[in-house]
């Protein structure tokens, strides 16, 4: 027995005994309507364990332990988010929420959005991470230019502390931001969280910056300007297709930490005038009879435009992340 | 196509670093010049210049007898592949080869198309047209680059350093088809290479650039047979020129080996130097006994020990190794030093036929015909044997 085979011999076993338990536990202890989902959650693991063993000799490149990871990984993520789905579609009659919806109503989307605390944030997350995002990227170019560009001393400092910015934790200034802004009068307004955001995007979008920088082929302005192109030629014909769906990614990337991020939202509006989107939803409980479904569904709403970016652009996401050529 | 004249330009880096020395050429048209040098004698740069990316410091460079010091890239419309063969990495090949034509109004779309397939092919990417430079080797690469310059019609085409990435085998080949392309066309054209062999076959002048001047230009047979300086007869040919030290001794000259008489003529040229150096291309330095008796007459010849051999299928060289004394070597060092190039060797290298069975260690008597020996002045580096009128 070669170490591959017996560890995927391992990976198999493995993967079945959890499969088994799943599968004995859904049976014996989850209501009726959510057995089928942990019957086919359990199916499938035990399905894992019993190919693993039958393609356990196979030369080919498969790992049995990746493909249970991968199987487990899926299920962790997709569980809270089906479940965040079932709360929202199913009315409050049903006297006990299951993981397989019961019955359906959009009754909690359509209260969601025609309430004003939803739609105030909604406007305000929006604009906000909209000006914050514009903002960061243009001042984070020109910083992440010269970084990735220029050699001048100090670059490795400055990178290093733009970097450093990144990991302090912002929980520590939203006390002092909450007294500048009271003390400039901008308290609860979108100027105070605009300032605050930037703080927070400004070393993400120049570090993504520069590392789109890094991989621009620069040299291609040579070869450009030798081919005859004007300069509105270079911009249109080259720059714009070369960098611009990059410097796109980047400024989505941006553009969604400061929609998902909530201290700030919270800390620095205390009315509610300038609440952000993940801060209105701790208010929820105030405002709605039905405080729990109303925020999955505001979840789901405020979760669609992240979900759809990162499925359009998941390409180039991964390509900035892992330093790559895009 | 057209003529382009360099006169006398100069070129200043930061901190008035001299990188151009009063450069000047002339690119008749329809020819093409090879411009050869070792790294960073400022080839690149002078392209640069050519195509007009950077601005030259002084001097006048002309297209037809017009100035163009101060006319852009675009108006003097030169076509370029570039050293690190940039390829624009949203477009596909046949896009790539487009990109130049199209950004000029008056282009007729069906013949560029028809152009772009036929260079294509030429290059062995006819297959490859619809793929992106993502899915290229490095060598597909470097091909589109050059389709891209061939496809056009332009006032002159600079090639730098255009098949660094090709196999060998490959090279030859894409180098003949580029060379013929351009010739069929009567193309102006300039290529920057450090291979002195790439550069005889592809110029039919040869410019060889150092230290930021130009040493001669010459054509190909003309730079091999009459260098005008030791660096050039040492970087002209493979393997390079013997040069070996040589002390004028009363009316001749001694070599580590033998002695040379003089005639009156090199007596007068050397006048009272005592260390002048001789060239000797290892295929002038044969072998005696190979040789038919009656072609040996006038030659010198010697016996010595032979310390190394060296047999390369269709030639063979012996090398024989020879001792200088201090003084010598401290002299040539200072040359070396001036000259900014390892000219020197301490052994003397003879070609001898590839069919010769000699062993390292054994003994040889080698022919040299006096007539083709070269003397440079040790100081001034320059070829004595030169005539005024060459």
């Amino acid at each position: 027995m070669t170490p591959s085979v017996r560890s995927r011999m391992w990976a198999s076993g493995t993967a079945f005994g959890l499969g088994f338990v799943l599968a004995n536990y859904g049976i014996l202890m989850v209501p009726r309507p959510d057995q089928i989902v942990w019957l086919i959650a359990a199916g499938v693991i035990m399905l894992t364990g019993v190919l693993g063993v039958l393609f356990a000799d196979s030369r080919g490149r498969l790992s049995v332990w990746a493909t249970l990871g991968l199987e487990l990984l899926i299920g962790f993520t997709l569980l809270p988010l089906g479940w965040l789905v079932s709360l929202a579609v199913q009315s409050s009659t049903s006297n006990r929420t299951y993981l397989v919806p019961q019955d359906s109503t959009v009754e909690y989307f359509s209260e969601v959005i025609r309430s004003d605390i939803f739609r105030q944030a909604a406007l305000d997350t929006f604009m906000v991470a909209l000006v914050t995002s514009l903002v960061s990227v243009f001042l984070g170019a020109l910083a992440a230019y010269a970084l990735a560009r220029m050699g001048f001393r100090g670059r490795r400092t400055v990178y290093a502390i733009i970097l450093a910015c990144m990991f302090l934790p912002l929980i520590t200034i939203v006390g002092p931001l909450a007294d500048l802004s009271l003390a400039l009068g901008l308290y609860d307004s979108r100027w105070a969280l605009l300032f605050a955001y930037l703080a927070l995007t400004l070393p993400f979008a120049t570090w993504l910056l520069t590392r789109l920088f890094q991989h621009v082929p620069w040299q291609l302005r040579d070869a450009a300007r030798a081919d005859g192109a004007t300069w509105g030629q270079r911009i249109n014909r080259m720059w714009l297709p070369v960098v611009g769906p990059g410097f796109l990614t980047v400024l989505f990337m941006v553009f969604f930490t400061a929609w998902n991020f909530l201290l700030f939202g919270l800390g620095l509006s205390g009315t509610g005038t300038s609440l952000t989107l993940p801060a209105a939803l701790t208010r929820f409980g105030a405002e709605f009879d039905d405080a729990s479904r109303a925020t999955a569904a505001a979840s789901i709403l405020w979760l669609l435009p992240v979900l759809l970016f990162i499925l359009v652009f998941q390409r180039r996401i991964v390509a900035i992340l892992a330093n790559e050529k895009a | 196509m057209s003529t382009v004249e360099l006169r006398k330009v100069t070129k200043t880096g930061p901190n008035d670093a001299l990188l151009l020395d009063e450069i000047s050429l002339t690119i008749a048209e329809g020819q093409s010049l090879a411009i050869v040098g070792p790294p960073d004698a400022g080839k690149s740069l002078l392209l640069r210049i050519l195509v007009g990316l950077d601005d030259l410091s002084d001097g006048e460079m002309l297209i037809d007898d017009s100035l163009v010091n101060a006319v852009g890239p675009r108006d003097r419309d030169f076509a370029m592949v570039f050293q690190d063969f940039e390829v624009y990495p949203h477009l596909d090949v046949f896009d790539n080869m487009a990109f130049s034509v199209k950004l000029r109004k008056g282009y007729k779309k069906s013949e560029l198309a028809d152009r772009i397939v036929e260079v294509a092919d030429l290059l062995g990417l006819g297959e490859r047209l619809d793929a992106k430079p993502v899915d290229l080797s490095e060598s597909e690469r470097q091909r589109v680059a050059l389709g891209r310059v061939l496809v056009r019609d332009a006032t002159a085409y600079l090639f730098d350093d255009p098949f660094s990435t090709l196999d060998d085998r490959a090279r030859s080949h894409v180098r003949s088809m580029t060379s013929q392309w351009q010739r069929t066309l009567g193309r102006t054209s300039v290529y920057v290479t450090n291979d002195i062999s790439e550069a005889l076959s592809l110029g039919d002048k040869v410019a060889v650039l150092h230290q930021g001047f130009v040493h001669q230009c010459a054509s190909p047979r003309d730079l091999y047979d009459h260098p005008v300086n030791m660096f050039v007869a040492s970087f002209v040919g493979s393997p390079p020129m013997n040069l070996i030290p040589a002390h004028v001794r009363g009316g001749s000259l001694e070599l580590p080996f033998t002695t040379l008489p003089l005639n009156d003529e090199m007596r007068d040229r050397i006048g009272d130097q005592d260390l002048v150096i001789v060239g000797i291309r290892p295929e002038d330095c044969t072998n005696a006994a190979s040789r038919d008796p009656e072609s040996l007459k006038g030659t010198i010849s010697f016996s010595t020990k032979v310390d190394e051999v060296e047999w390369r299928g269709s030639s063979q060289y012996a090398y024989l190794d020879f001792d200088l004394d201090e003084e010598t070597e401290g002299e040539l060092q200072e040359i070396e030093e001036h000259i900014e190039f390892d000219l020197f060797q301490s052994h003397l290298v003879a070609s001898i036929g590839p069919e010769n069975q000699l062993k390292a260690g054994g003994f040889i008597r080698l022919a040299i015909d006096p007539a083709k020996i070269h003397l440079f002045d040790a100081t001034s580096s320059e070829n004595l044997t030169l005539r005024d009128d060459n």
